[in-house]
Parts: C-alpha cells; sequence; structure tokens
C-alpha cells in the first residue's frame, strides 16, 4: 500500500515540476529583451554563387540602439610583404597571424561613436579595432615592434581590398522601435566556415542584451561534391581530371580535323 | 557569366577563362609550348590562388599538348626516340630540382633567386633568338645560301651512347638531350613551369634539330610531364581544379587547332622570331614588375586553421 502511495506523489511531484518549468520558460519569453534570427541559416556556395545577402531580424523589447556582428571563424592568416632587394621589389618577408577573423563586418542603428562607450566595453569587441586587438603575430620575438606593427596594418588593408573587412559600417533599420532589420552582404570572395551573427541592444552607452546566433558558410551541390571528393579521393580524383584532359583534347582534335 | 571554381574558392568571369585556355592553345599549336609561362601568371592576377592555378593549369596543358600532339603525329612530326630520351631526363630533373628549391628555401630570398633567375632566363633565350632570326631574314633577303655544316665535330659529340634519331637526323649521345631534359625538369620544379618555352629553342638551337620535328616532340615531352604534375599535385596539395581546368581546356580546343593553322603557314624563322618576340615580351613585363614600386606592399598569402 505504502510503494502505491509513494508512487502517487512522485508522479504529482513530477507533473506539477513540469508545470512550474513550462510557465517559468513562457514568462521568460515574454520578458526576452532581445529576439533575433537570420532569413536562412546557412550561405551555401555553388557554382553560380557571386557573394549573397541575408537579412538579420529580430525585436527588442524597449527602446536603443541596435549593433549587428559579423565574424568568420578564427584563423591563421599569412601576410606577404613586398621588400626592395638590391633594388628590385620582391615578396621578401612573410608573417602569420593567430585568431584572424576571416570576415568581419559590423552593422549598427547610429554611429559607433554615438553607441558606443569611450574605449568600448571591457570584454565585448564591436569594432574592427577591437576584434583584431586579439590577433596576434606567430613567433613575434624575432621581429622587431614597428615591423609587427607594419605588417598588422598590412593585414586588415589587404583583408578590406578583398572585401572581408568592409569598411563603412552597415545599417540597422528600426520599425516603431521595437523591430530592427539589417541586410548582411557577404561578397563572392567569402571564406567556407562556422560564422556568428551577434546583435547587442546598447542603452545609455552599456551592453543592455546580446543575442548570438550561427550562419553556416559552406560549399553546396556540385561544388561541394567535387571539393569534398578532391580531398577524400585524391588518387581517384587526380585520374579523373587526367583522364578528363585527354579525352577533351582528343575530341578537340578529331573535330579540328573535320574542319 | 561568372562561375564559381571549387577548388580555387573564387567566381570568374567564364568567358575570361574560355579566352585565356584560347590563347594558351594557340601558343601551343603555334609553337610546342605548354603556355604555362604566360597563363600561370594571368591566371594569378585574376584571382586564382598561385598554387591552384599552377596545378590547373597543368591538367589543361594535358588536353592541349594532346590535340597538337595527334595533328603533329598524323604530319608525321614526332620523334619519338628524341622525346623519350627528354622524357627521362625531364624526371630526374625534376625530382632534383624539388630537392635544390628546399635547399634554396633553407637559405632564405628564394623569391628574389626565382624571379630574377626567371627574366634573366628569359632575356638570354629571347634575346638569342631574335639574333639568330634576323640573321636567318638577312640571309633570306640576300638569297644567300645557309651555311650547312651536316658534320661538326665538337668535343659533344665525342660523349659516348651515340644513338640515331631519324627523324630528327641527327647522330649525337643520348646524354645530350638528356641533360638538356634534366635541366628543364630543374627549372620546372624551381619555377613552377611547363619548360617548353626553354626546351623548344633549346632543341633548335642545341640540338640542332629540324624545327618542323620540333613541334611534335616537344609536346611529345609536355605531354608527359603534365600528366605527372597533374598527379602529383592532386594526390599531394589537392590543388587541382577540374572546373576550371574543363573551361581553359575548352578554351584551348578552339585555340589550338588555330595556332597550328598559321603555324603551318608561316615559314620557319617567321615563326621562331614571334616566340623569341613573346619570350622578351613577358621577360620586359616581369623586369617592369620588379623595378616599379608595387601599388599594394602588402597581400595576403595562405589561411589556415589555428593550431
Amino acid at each position: 500500500m505504502s510503494a502505491s502511495v509513494l508512487r502517487a506523489a512522485r508522479v504529482l511531484v513530477v507533473v506539477a515540476g513540469g508545470w512550474l518549468v513550462l510557465i517559468g520558460t513562457a514568462g521568460a519569453c515574454l520578458a526576452q529583451p532581445l529576439i533575433v534570427d537570420l532569413s536562412r541559416p546557412r550561405v551555401s556556395i555553388t557554382s553560380a554563387f557571386r557573394g549573397a545577402e541575408v537579412l538579420v531580424f529580430g525585436a527588442i523589447d524597449a527602446p536603443g540602439d541596435v549593433v549587428i556582428t559579423v565574424t568568420g571563424g578564427p584563423t591563421r592568416q599569412v601576410v606577404l610583404r613586398k621588400e626592395r632587394v638590391f633594388g628590385l621589389w620582391v615578396n621578401a618577408g612573410r608573417q602569420a597571424f593567430d585568431d584572424v577573423p576571416s570576415f568581419y563586418a559590423v552593422a549598427a542603428t547610429r554611429p559607433l561613436d554615438q553607441i558606443l562607450p569611450p574605449g568600448g566595453v571591457p570584454g565585448i569587441p564591436v569594432t574592427l579595432a577591437e576584434r583584431l586587438e586579439s590577433v596576434h603575430a606567430v613567433d613575434a620575438q624575432r621581429r622587431r615592434p614597428i615591423d609587427l606593427t607594419d605588417f598588422r596594418q598590412g593585414l586588415v588593408a589587404a583583408k578590406r581590398r578583398e572585401g572581408l573587412f568592409p569598411e563603412s559600417v552597415g545599417t540597422v533599420t528600426v520599425v516603431g522601435s521595437r523591430l530592427f532589420r539589417a541586410e548582411l552582404r557577404f561578397p563572392s570572395r567569402l571564406p567556407v566556415g562556422d560564422y556568428e551573427v551577434r546583435a547587442y541592444v546598447f542603452r545609455n552607452a552599456q551592453v543592455a542584451s546580446a543575442v548570438s546566433r550561427p550562419l553556416v558558410v559552406s560549399k553546396a551541390g556540385f561544388s561541394a561534391r567535387v571539393s569534398e571528393w578532391s580531398h577524400t579521393a585524391a588518387p581517384v580524383y587526380g585520374i579523373v581530371a587526367i583522364g578528363m584532359a585527354l579525352a577533351v583534347g582528343w575530341v578537340a582534335g578529331a573535330v579540328a580535323r573535320r574542319f | 557569366m561568372e562561375v564559381y571554381l571549387p577548388i580555387a574558392e573564387v567566381s570568374l568571369n567564364v568567358l575570361l577563362l574560355l579566352g585565356l585556355g584560347g590563347v594558351a592553345g594557340m601558343l601551343a599549336g603555334m609553337f610546342g609550348v605548354g603556355g604555362g609561362f604566360l597563363l600561370t601568371p594571368l591566371l594569378i592576377f585574376v584571382g586564382v590562388p598561385p598554387a591552384v592555378a599552377v596545378a590547373s593549369q597543368a591538367n589543361q596543358v594535358i588536353a592541349t599538348s594532346v590535340t597538337g600532339l595527334l595533328n603533329q603525329w598524323q604530319r608525321g612530326n614526332v620523334d619519338v626516340r628524341m622525346g623519350l630520351v627528354l622524357l627521362l631526363g625531364g624526371l630526374l630533373g625534376s625530382t632534383a630540382g624539388i630537392q635544390l628549391f628546399t635547399v634554396l628555401k633553407r637559405f632564405g630570398q628564394v623569391d628574389f633567386v626565382i624571379h630574377v633567375g626567371y627574366v634573366l632566363l628569359l632575356l638570354s633565350i629571347g634575346s638569342m633568338m631574335v639574333v639568330e632570326v634576323w640573321r636567318a631574314w638577312q640571309r633570306r633577303r640576300t638569297n644567300q645560301p645557309a651555311r650547312r655544316k651536316l658534320h661538326q665535330h665538337f668535343l659533344v659529340h665525342r660523349l659516348p651512347l651515340k644513338l640515331r634519331f631519324y627523324k630528327s637526323r641527327l647522330y649525337i649521345s643520348a646524354l645530350l638531350p638528356g641533360g638538356l631534359g634534366f635541366a628543364t625538369g630543374v627549372l620546372s620544379a624551381i619555377l613552377g613551369i611547363g619548360g617548353g618555352f626553354v626546351l623548344v629553342p633549346a632543341m633548335i638551337y642545341l640540338l640542332g634539330m629540324p624545327t618542323v620535328v620540333v613541334v611534335g616532340t616537344s609536346l611529345f615531352q609536355i605531354l608527359f610531364v603534365a600528366i605527372n604534375v597533374t598527379f602529383l599535385q592532386a594526390i599531394q596539395n589537392q590543388t587541382v581544379d577540374v572546373v576550371l581546368a574543363l573551361i581553359l581546356m575548352l578554351g584551348g580546343a578552339i585555340g589550338a587547332p588555330l595556332g597550328s593553322r598559321i603555324a603551318a603557314n608561316l615559314p620557319g624563322f617567321q615563326l621562331r622570331g614571334l616566340l623569341a618576340l613573346l619570350i622578351l615580351g613577358m621577360a620586359f613585363e616581369l623586369m617592369f614588375e620588379l623595378v616599379t614600386p608595387p601599388s599594394a606592399i602588402h597581400t595576403l598569402g595562405e589561411m589556415g586553421h589555428m593550431p
């Protein structure tokens, strides 16, 4: 008898607990100060890829400034420097940097210096310069500090030219001081990897809330298969490449003789 | 119309790539050179990573050299024996060249050595050819018969391993073309080029082969070198972009027969003169690049995972 009573009591406790949790999450949902989503969770690089646009949209619970950052995965990036050797310009210097984001872009409702506190928010990099503070040179002790600064500036300039560190801050439009949206543009030369889209709400130069969403950039369809195949079955890939070339050359020769 | 190249990881215009392939094909058809010395820098210029440009271009060269080779074969312009000797030397040379490259790398300034070496090579080959073509043209104008010595007896003719090369009408030591193949192999390993533009003039001037046979025989050698390079690049570096190579090949399929047709209607010395101008032009362009201050001092190198 006592066993059945105990079981009944346990069931009751579990059910009651479940309700409590449910009510709790519902409350949290309603109270969530910032909700963000992307128009698509993935940027697919197909054979016809010419860059992409992703819409970031969401809602805030009270008026404030919205700042959105897009970061590509951290990479080790080599920078080459042309130097004069006996009067000739050749690539003589190379320096690797760690923790370089493969892509970095920012969008905001107003110019950043009006939103952010002077000197930035400690621990939360927002501008490109702040994000790049964690970038460090590999084997830094082998170079003079002035050289490292030069390479670092060169890295940013080169990334800019490729469109991977867009210089301009994108716009975030707010509708009715609750809903916001921003169009993110990605260039055609986009490195694959796991990206992160972060949205911050700023009030009085302080972060009121922050939400992060993953964005996967990957090759898709034919491109993905070719690229994967070149790695997983390299010898077969090589033989097929050779066979294809022989066949094309042969057919081209045969056709040319007809005319 | 843009197409995304899966290994190069860039989107490029199809028509531009077809055009580049067409030019390379024309060079192959006219002179029997692979066209890599022109195509590889152009591909890098339009944004293909250097490693992918070199490897995919080797893949493309297979197609153009097959087309050209079939054409020359039917006219009986291929000296297979000579081609095999060159090839053997070439394979040994490229292996030695890779070792040399590693040694140069250890001393640093490898980029300087390669650049300056390349320019000097192009300049000397180009100017030697111009001088020779000028003389041939003078002889032709004044209607002087060319000095023909069928039996020049240099020291090299005392070298052992003498072979008869019937098609080339030569009876020389196999060490000569073998050594030439070796030198070309070393160059191609260090400079990342097929070496056709070194081989073709050397076959004409050093070995004394008839111009007609040179193109076919050079294509024969280039075909096998290109197959070797494509396979090695595919298994070691995964840098062969089949999409890029296929587009270049299709362009080459149009350019190569056009090139051979032009070559068939031109006298030998004019053909050699054109090649000389092309090589010299390339040398001046590279020299210009070396002496003028670059627009951007810094460029991006490899990007990889953080350790």
